[in-house]
C-alpha cells in the first residue's frame, strides 16, 4: 500500500483571481452576444426575400417582360451592353390590351411605385455579380449608386443573393427584381423578389 | 495510509447570504431574457405553422392559373348558418370550374365586432374542381378539399362582461375579391383575392394574396 501525506492548499482564491476570472467570462458572453444577435436581424430580414406572394408577382411581370409587345424594339434590352439595369414601364408596352394588364398588375401585386412610370422593378442581365471584382454589374451598382436611388432594404437584398455565375438551364439572359409595397390590412412592409427572364 | 488534512470551518451565514442574493440578482435578471426567448421561441412556431399554411393553399391554386389560365370569375357573398360564406367560382381555359369557399364565423366576442352569434369561431377554405353540372351544392362540392386554419390556441371569448364562447386565436378577419377592369374593353382583366389573417400576436401580417391576369394570351 502506497502510503501519501497530503497537505491541502486551503487558502481559496484570492480577490484578483476571481475578478480576472469573471473580467474573462463577461468578454467571453459579450462576444458571443454581440455575434448572435445581428443572426437574429438577419433572419427576421430575410423572411422577406424571396416570399411565395412576391415570387408569383415576379412570375407575372417576367410573362410580360418576354412577351414581344413588351419594347418590341429592344431598345431598352440594347442599354444592358452598356448599363448594369434597367426600369421596366408598363408605357414601354405597344398596344393598349397588354398596357391596360401591365398597369392593372402592377397595381394588384402593390409594387413599390413613387409615381405611375416610376416602379421597383429593375430588369438586368441574368449574372449581377462578378466574384473577379469587376464594376459593371448590377451588385457593384446598387452598392455604390449614390444616396436615395436604392432603399437600404433593397441593397441589402441584392447583397444577399448569389452572383448566378452558372448559366441558366432555360437559356435565360437577363432576371428581373421587384419590391413590393404591402399595405393591405394596416400593413406597411416591404418585400423583394426576383425571377430569371428568358426573352 | 493517507493522512489528509481539510479545512473543516465551513461556510459562514454571511458567506451563504451573499451568495444567496447574488444568485437571486442573477436568476432575476436572466428570467426576463429567457421568457423574451421563450415568447419568440413561440411566435416563431406560429409564423411557421401561418407560412407552411399560406404556401400550400397559394401553391395549390397558383398552379391551376398559371399552368391551365383563368378565364372568368363569380364572386358571391352570403349569410347562411350565421357564417359569412364568399364563393369564387373561377372558370379555366379548359372549361372546368375551381371554387373556393371561405366560411367565417365570428363568436359573440367584444374581439369581434362583426360577431352576433353565440356560437365559437370557425373558419374553413374549401377549394377544389368544382362539378357545376350537378343540380344540388353538396353534389357540386363533392371534390373540393378542406384546408383548416392551423391551431394556434383558442380562449373563451367574453362578450360585455360575460364569458362566451370559444373564440381562436387565428382567424380570417378580411376577405376581399377585386376585379380589375381593362380601361378600353371594360371587361375585367386582372383578379386579386386577399384573405387576411388575425393574430393578437401577429396581427394582421399574414395573409393569402392571389393576383392573376384572367384570359391571359402570351403573344407569339
Amino acid at each position: 500500500m502506497v502510503k501519501k501525506n497530503y497537505k491541502l492548499n486551503n487558502h481559496g482564491f484570492v480577490l484578483a483571481e476571481t475578478l480576472v476570472v469573471s473580467v474573462f467570462l463577461t468578454i467571453m458572453f459579450t462576444m458571443i452576444y454581440s455575434n448572435y444577435y445581428p443572426i437574429i436581424g438577419e433572419y427576421e430580414k430575410r423572411e422577406n426575400y424571396d416570399d411565395v406572394d412576391s415570387e408569383y408577382a415576379a412570375y407575372w411581370i417576367k410573362e410580360l417582360i418576354e412577351d414581344p409587345y413588351y419594347d418590341s424594339s429592344n431598345d431598352n434590352f440594347k442599354k444592358l451592353d452598356t448599363d448594369t439595369y434597367f426600369q421596366f414601364k408598363c408605357s414601354d408596352f405597344t398596344g393598349s390590351s397588354k398596357k391596360n394588364l401591365c398597369i392593372n398588375l402592377v397595381k394588384a401585386f402593390q409594387i413599390n411605385c413613387i409615381s405611375d412610370n416610376n416602379c421597383q422593378i429593375y430588369v438586368t442581365k441574368y449574372q449581377i455579380g462578378d466574384p473577379t471584382g469587376g464594376t459593371n454589374n448590377f451588385k457593384y451598382t446598387v452598392k455604390n449608386a449614390p444616396k436615395g436611388t436604392f432603399s437600404s432594404g433593397f441593397k441589402d437584398y441584392v447583397a444577399y443573393l448569389q452572383n448566378f455565375k452558372i448559366e441558366s438551364r432555360f437559356g435565360s439572359k437577363y432576371r428581373v427584381f421587384l419590391v413590393i409595397k404591402h399595405q393591405e390590412d394596416y400593413n406597411n412592409y416591404l418585400t423583394y423578389s426576383n425571377i430569371e427572364v428568358n426573352r | 495510509m493517507k493522512i489528509v488534512k481539510l479545512n473543516n470551518k465551513g461556510i459562514t451565514t454571511i458567506e451563504v447570504i451573499i451568495s444567496f442574493v447574488i444568485i437571486v440578482i442573477i436568476a432575476s435578471s436572466l428570467f426576463n431574457t429567457i421568457s423574451a426567448y421563450n415568447q419568440k421561441r413561440l411566435i416563431e412556431n406560429y409564423k411557421s405553422k401561418i407560412y407552411t399554411y399560406k404556401n400550400t393553399l397559394t401553391k395549390t391554386i397558383e398552379d391551376d392559373f398559371v399552368k391551365i389560365g383563368l378565364t372568368s370569375v363569380n364572386y358571391t357573398r352570403n349569410l347562411q348558418d350565421n357564417m359569412i360564406v364568399n364563393q369564387l367560382d373561377c372558370t379555366l381555359k379548359d372549361g372546368t370550374t375551381r371554387r373556393l369557399i371561405i366560411k367565417q364565423r365570428f363568436t359573440r366576442s367584444d374581439m369581434h365586432p362583426d360577431g352576433s352569434v353565440n356560437s365559437g369561431d370557425y373558419f374553413m377554405i374549401e377549394y377544389g374542381k368544382s362539378d357545376l353540372t350537378k343540380s344540388s351544392k353538396q353534389d357540386q362540392n363533392a371534390n373540393l378539399t378542406e384546408y383548416p386554419l392551423p391551431d394556434l390556441g383558442h380562449y373563451t371569448a367574453k362578450y360585455k362582461g360575460v364569458d362566451g364562447q370559444s373564440a381562436l386565436d387565428l382567424t380570417i378577419n378580411k376577405v376581399s375579391v377585386s376585379l380589375e377592369n381593362d380601361s378600353a374593353t371594360k371587361n375585367a382583366n386582372v383578379l386579386a383575392l386577399h384573405i387576411g389573417f388575425y393574430h393578437p400576436e401577429l396581427l394582421t401580417r399574414y395573409g393569402i394574396n392571389i393576383v392573376t391576369p384572367i384570359n391571359y394570351v402570351a403573344s407569339d
